[in-house]
């Protein structure tokens, strides 16, 4: 297994932190106005493909937090870009001009936890969830009204 | 063409050729499609909120129930984070009848969209075959688990039940069975004109797009892209098994239902080396505490359909704080939609049908009542009570 440097130094200077789960697991944290680049970056440097975005709410710290899990293949690890995003202010740039295939998870993220992807044409509410459930369920806040 | 001229198709949500609901928008031009839209929304449950109500525990046996035909995969999947976060091991002969009972699955899940496949096609004798056949995987996997479709036979630290000799040599009969049969099938496949004709050069999907929409599974090893997380990141007991990659090239229907009865065969090669190999020992190893420590931790293992992810973040607790299920589907089914380009009509069940798609799988998340129309979150404790006090 090669070190985490290896591994990440195409996308030096793009993140702030990285954590490993795992040895093939790596939680790379980034702020919001280098998380684009990153990912263009990630897919430019790397086989890769995006596996799912994971949205969690912090209403604690008032924040999203938002994982792209990334398998790489070179290297035959996730990269989990972690970007956190304001609770009240929940936006950040879409990423389906990168990964086309992310499409549906942005859609799912928008319709379950209300995080707006700017630049995604395609958010819709009730996208799975069913016409008469109001607001968003996947935020902890959530009551069910 | 003038786009009024269009006519928009509904296929779905209830329709012969989708065994759930889901809706294809598709407009043609003629027989020609232009154009899918895929609405979802039909079938969500609320799973990964529920999951969040439940004990770690609880969620090994919901889980299971996120699909019928893939439960074992998906509890394999659960436990594997709840195993990492909690800090327990599964003993080597667990992992091996954890690997035994998933590769059962495969068999019998590849077994049946071959046959839902030779029944959107309009061949019912190769779908009747088939059913006829599988239902001895089934018989099997019953033998292992216990039951027959619904193991719940992963549990957090091991499995449930042992196996013995006896139960194991009535297994490899089985597979001997298939075996044959499905060297049959598999050239009926390769050589009968109808099949070939409805299969063939149908909803291609190239290699650089099947990564670039991000395809899992059977689909993406139709185009050729060799990965497959049973290789690529190995589980249970694959890292010490000896098995191939099946890939096909062309990309298309025929290419993708190749794949599937090809691994049909490296499924049974699998099953016998487990069975050559099973170490003895126990088959459960520390029991899961009840409240398990902060942490995260993202499983992928190979379903029969791709790749399926489960991503957990836990706070501490009994319960887990966030549970993100990314099944194979859900990939499939939305990002297909490119498949369907320069077909006809009458290939969107067929190039859909490829996908072997789940739409119990794809679709999880929202659980409530809404009798009387009143909204609100129905806690499984609650359910619990209403059907006791019935």
């Amino acid at each position: 297994m090669t070190s985490i440097d290896d591994r990440l130094k195409p996308i030096e200077g793009l993140f702030s932190k990285v954590s490993k789960l795992r040895d093939n697991r790596l939680i790379i944290e980034t702020d919001l106005e280098k998380f684009k680049e990153l990912v263009k970056k990630i897919k430019g440097s790397y086989t890769s493909y995006l596996t799912s975005i994971v949205a969690t709410d912090f209403p604690d710290k008032n924040v999203f937090e938002i994982n792209y899990n990334i398998w790489v293949f070179d290297h035959q690890t996730m990269f989990s870009v972690r970007v956190r995003i304001p609770r009240d202010n929940p936006k950040l740039p879409t990423i389906i001009d990168i990964y086309p295939g992310g499409l549906p998870y942005e859609q799912e993220v928008y319709d379950l936890l209300g995080i707006v992807f700017e630049g995604n044409p395609h958010l819709r509410e009730h996208f799975f969830k069913p016409e008469d459930i109001k607001g968003y369920p996947l935020r902890k806040d959530w009551k069910g009204e | 063409m003038n786009k009024s001229t269009y006519v928009e198709i509904p296929v779905g949500p209830q329709h012969p050729a989708l065994h759930e609901p889901l809706l294809l928008r598709v407009k043609v031009d003629g027989e020609a499609v232009v154009d899918v839209q895929v609405i979802t929304g039909y079938n969500h449950r609320g799973i990964e909120k529920l999951g969040e109500r439940n004990t770690w525990i609880q969620n090994a046996y919901l889980y299971g129930r996120v699909c019928g035909i893939c439960n074992t995969v998906h509890a394999q999947a659960y436990v594997q984070c709840v195993e990492e976060i909690g800090g327990i091991q599964a003993p080597p002969r667990a992992n091996y009848l954890r690997t035994l009972v998933m590769e059962l699955e495969r068999i019998h899940s590849h077994m049946l969209i071959t046959a839902v496949m030779a029944e959107l096609t309009g061949f019912d004798t190769l779908f009747m075959l088939l059913m006829r056949d599988r239902e001895r995987i089934m018989w099997s996997k019953e033998i292992v688990t216990g039951n027959r479709v619904l193991a719940d036979y992963i549990i957090p630290g091991g499995v449930k039940w042992d196996v013995n000799k006896d139960k194991l040599s009535k297994i490899l009969k089985v597979l001997d069975f298939i075996e044959e049969r499905m060297k049959y099938y598999k050239k009926v496949i390769m050589e009968d004109s109808i099949i070939n004709k409805r299969w063939r050069g149908i909803g291609i999907i190239r290699k650089d797009e099947a990564l670039e929409y991000c395809l899992v599974g059977p689909t993406v090893r139709g185009s050729g892209v060799k990965t497959d997380i049973r290789k690529d990141d190995p589980y249970a007991a694959y890292g010490e098994l000896d098995f191939e990659l099946i890939t096909y090239d062309e990309g298309d229907v025929w290419s993708r239902m190749m794949v599937r009865v090809d691994e049909i065969f490296e499924s049974i090669n699998m099953i016998r080396q487990i069975i050559k190999k099973l170490p003895d020992g126990p088959i459960a190893g520390k029991a899961l505490p009840r409240v398990i420590k902060p942490g995260e931790a993202i499983s992928r293992v190979e379903a029969p359909r791709g790749e399926l992810v489960y991503h957990i973040i836990s706070k501490g607790g009994q319960r887990p704080y966030r549970v993100k299920v990314r099944t194979p589907s859900f990939s499939n089914i939305l990002n297909g939609v490119i498949a369907y380009r320069n077909s006809l009509l009458a290939d969107v069940p067929v190039i859909l049908g490829s996908f072997d798609p789940c739409i119990a799988c794809m679709e999880r998340l929202i659980v409530y009542d809404v009798r009387k129309n009143v909204e609100k979150v129905v806690p499984i404790r609650k359910l619990i009570r209403k059907r006791v006090m019935r």
